[in-house]
């Protein structure tokens, strides 16, 4: 009887071969599958592009690929026989003997080894040969894995911050209506996910607007001073066309710009720029700072918003107010500022509350201010006070450090009974707590 | 020829490896892989440089193995002041019987199967390389007739990393004839109370004659019919080229200490040992990992430091277990 020859013996090994190939392929396409379609997952949960439904057909794709690409791009026996060498601790033997074959070698020395092959390998069954499903590129699975799982467990885009109760979401529509002449504006408001997105959107816009307001009332005062036409020649070039006469006469000229500005605007670049008038004689080179400032205030008088600060202010409280989740006819609302969110006792009367918004908004101004410029830390502030009976007065001038000392003194009677929403107490507190450090560090 | 005749002379052969394995660790303790590496290059019919501190056995080692081997054995001592003729022999005038006077040919020491360069490294370049034709072709030429040496012929050489005074390193062409350069160490205590207890009494071992000189030209012959195939080549390749400082594979050890790597006696001597060590597993092929076990002794000598490699001191055998390390 012929014995069995060495493709005979190998060609169980090498069916379960290829089946393994074909295996490995489909897990490496699991693996594969698993990251891209993990990536998918979680860029449609934190980004909110790409469904569950592409992350699913992006792994059958991937797999299928994995699949086909095995099945065709099967490694060859020669290969097969080496990992078959390898797996079975064979040393060789059938790698050697298949090449004899191949080569139809008929010495006795490649006989024997031949033998020897199917020796070795007859000692063996191909259940001994398992395929291997994890691949050696390892790292693959654990990074499948965490990916997979960091994609469930993900906040999805509309999880990510706090949700927006249906008034909330109501007024900051509203705002975006009512100021949508300012494209940007608006569509950052309808983008805003919390109240204080859209507050910080608004907040943007209104410094905008003051910054406006106070270059324009500064303009007001540069043209009524040095009595110019509204619609007459720019300040800065009728400064700069006229011819003094007499430096002690225009001296006198801009020291009244310097009071007049002090008292109904200010802008810190030119009031820098008057500092000197007071001390020296106006030189050329003060005449031309002056000069250089009043441009930039033109310029920046040109560009107007598209709403005044007031209108903001009225959205921005809006906005505010909607944060408080006013739920209770007669002027009763949850203080929490998050929708559904009970706590208890934190029960605010709702009549007072705009005025503790309309308080913050005044320190903010001032803490702006402030920050604006050191020298007017020593200056006077346009403010209102309120009475022992709690009526607000009409405004006047008072110190900058007075009118800190007042308003901070009414914050603090407005938190400590409970006047303030919870949500508004410690951005108040921060407020205060910094003005406080900056009347200290100027005081004597 | 019956279907089992290859199997029974690899039977024969690796009986007689074992024999003689025995029969040299009955006199040399505690050394087997000098040993083995010892009777590789004998079947692979490739020479050994011996390294060791002296009173380590080198000596001994090769005069076990003559007596194993039953071969005609000579051991030169090299000293500064050999010379070429004193190994190879030299034509002196002589006078026939008619009373004729010629020239007649000397033989040397080198005319024997098995010669013992003691401390090679003593000698000088000249008398160092007049082993080179030996080692190589297995003839001597006095410069007029070549000489054909009797196989088998081995050379086995010792050497002396310490007390570098006054010797000659040997060259590169001379380290590529060896196919293995062996290190010998030193025993553990174990292995020393046994020495002592061989060394020290009245009766000596001795090894008996186990191999015949026919019979190592045939295992000889078998151990170069074993088979080898093509990925095993290719791994013996890629292992020599990565000894190379230019080559893509070299780990970045050898790109920094190596000046030359391994030439292609190297590759030679590496798949031939590993015929030799896989025909002593009974196998009639050889495996990757027989390739692996013979790298050492094979391409530590073949590879030649940079003046970086010297001034660290790199150890070659550093160099060549990165390059295993490095090449799949």
């Amino acid at each position: 009887m012929r014995p069995p020859s060495l493709q005979t013996a190998m060609a169980p090994y090498l069916r379960r071969a290829r089946v393994r190939a074909m295996s490995r392929g489909a897990v490496d396409g699991i693996l594969v599958g698993a990251l891209v379609a993990g990536a998918a997952l979680l860029a449609g949960r934190l980004l909110g592009v790409g469904t569950p439904v592409a992350a699913g057909c992006l792994f059958v794709c991937v797999v299928a690929a994995g699949v086909l690409l095995a099945r065709f791009w099967a490694p060859d026996d020669g290969r097969l026989v080496a990992a078959l060498d390898a797996d079975l601790g064979l040393k060789a033997r059938v790698r050697t003997a298949w090449e004899s074959e191949a080569a139809q070698r008929r010495e006795p020395v490649a006989q024997a080894q031949i033998r020897d092959a199917m020796t070795a390998l007859s000692a063996k069954t191909p259940r001994d040969w398992a395929p291997r499903l994890i691949p050696r590129r390892a790292w693959i699975t654990p990074a499948a894995v965490a990916l997979a799982a960091a994609a469930l467990l993900a906040p999805s885009r509309g999880e990510a911050g706090p949700q927006l109760s249906a008034p909330q979401r109501e007024a900051i529509t509203a705002a975006a209506d009512a100021l949508s002449d300012d494209r940007t504006l608006s569509a950052r408001l309808r983008d805003a996910e919390s109240v204080d997105a859209a507050l910080a959107a608004l907040a943007d816009y209104e410094e905008r607007a003051e910054t406006y307001e106070q270059r324009r009332r500064a303009l007001n005062t540069v043209r009524e001073t040095l009595r110019q036409q509204p619609d007459g020649p720019r300040a800065a070039d009728a400064l700069e066309s006229a011819a003094p006469t007499s430096y002690p006469a225009l001296q006198q000229q801009l020291r009244d710009l310097r009071e007049n500005l002090a008292r109904n605007a200010t802008t810190a670049g030119l009031a820098h720029a008057l500092e000197d008038i007071e001390t020296r004689a106006v030189t050329e080179a003060t005449l031309q700072a002056i000069i250089d400032e009043l441009r930039k205030i033109e310029d920046v008088a040109q560009t107007a918003p598209l709403a005044s600060v007031d209108e903001i202010r009225a959205q921005k409280r809006a906005v505010a107010l909607a944060a408080i989740d006013v739920d209770v006819p007669g002027n009763q609302a949850r203080t929490d500022g998050v929708a559904g969110a009970e706590t208890g006792d934190m029960v605010a009367q709702g009549s007072r509350l705009p005025d503790a918004v309309a308080a913050t908004e005044t320190a903010d101004a001032m803490l702006l201010q402030s920050l604006e410029s050191a020298s007017m830390r020593e200056s006077t502030v346009y403010t209102t006070t309120r009475d022992a009976d709690g009526r607000e007065s009409t405004p006047v001038f008072m110190p900058f450090r007075e009118a800190v000392a007042n308003a901070r003194a009414e914050i603090e009677y407005a938190v400590q009974n409970d006047e303030l929403p919870v949500a508004y107490r410690d951005r108040i507190r921060r407020y205060f707590d910094a003005l406080q450090q900056i009347a200290e560090e100027d005081a004597p | 020829m019956s279907d089992n005749a290859v199997e029974a002379r690899v039977d024969r052969f690796v009986d007689a490896y074992s024999a003689a394995r025995d029969e040299i660790e009955g006199v040399i303790v505690g050394q087997t892989e000098v040993v083995d590496g010892v009777l590789t290059a004998i079947f692979a019919a490739g020479h050994v440089l011996l390294e060791g501190v002296p009173g380590l056995g080198k000596t001994s080692l090769v005069r076990a193995l003559a007596d194993v081997l039953r071969l005609d054995f000579k051991r030169v001592q090299f000293t500064p002041d050999l010379m070429p003729s004193d190994v190879t022999g030299t034509r002196v005038l002589v006078e026939s019987s008619e009373g004729r006077r010629e020239f007649q040919f000397q033989k040397g020491p080198l005319f024997a199967n098995l010669v013992l360069a003691d401390e090679i490294n003593r000698a000088s370049p000249r008398t160092q390389s007049s082993l080179l034709e030996a080692m190589q072709e297995r003839s001597v030429s006095d410069g007029v007739t070549t000489y054909e040496l009797d196989a088998p012929f081995f050379v086995m050489a010792t050497q002396n990393p310490l007390d570098m005074e006054g010797t000659y390193p040997l060259p590169e062409a001379q380290l590529d004839r060896f196919l293995f350069k062996l290190l010998v160490p030193f025993p553990s205590a174990g292995t020393l109370a046994t020495i002592l207890e061989r060394t020290t009494s009245n009766e000596p071992p001795h090894a008996a004659p186990i191999l015949e000189r026919d019979a190592i030209i045939e295992y000889q012959r078998l151990v170069r019919e074993v088979l080898i195939a093509s990925p095993v080549r290719d791994y013996v390749i890629r292992l020599t080229l990565a000894t190379h400082p230019h080559c893509d594979h070299a780990p970045e050890s050898v790109r920094e200490y190596v000046a030359y790597g391994a030439s292609p006696r190297g590759a030679q001597a590496l798949e031939l040992s590993a015929k030799g060590r896989a025909l002593m597993d009974r196998r009639l092929n050889v495996d990757f990992e027989d390739v692996r076990a013979v790298a050492l002794p094979a391409l530590r000598h073949r590879v030649l430091l940079n003046f970086e490699g010297s001034a660290e001191r790199v150890v070659p055998d550093t160099l060549v277990t990165d390059v295993l390390e490095s090449v799949q």
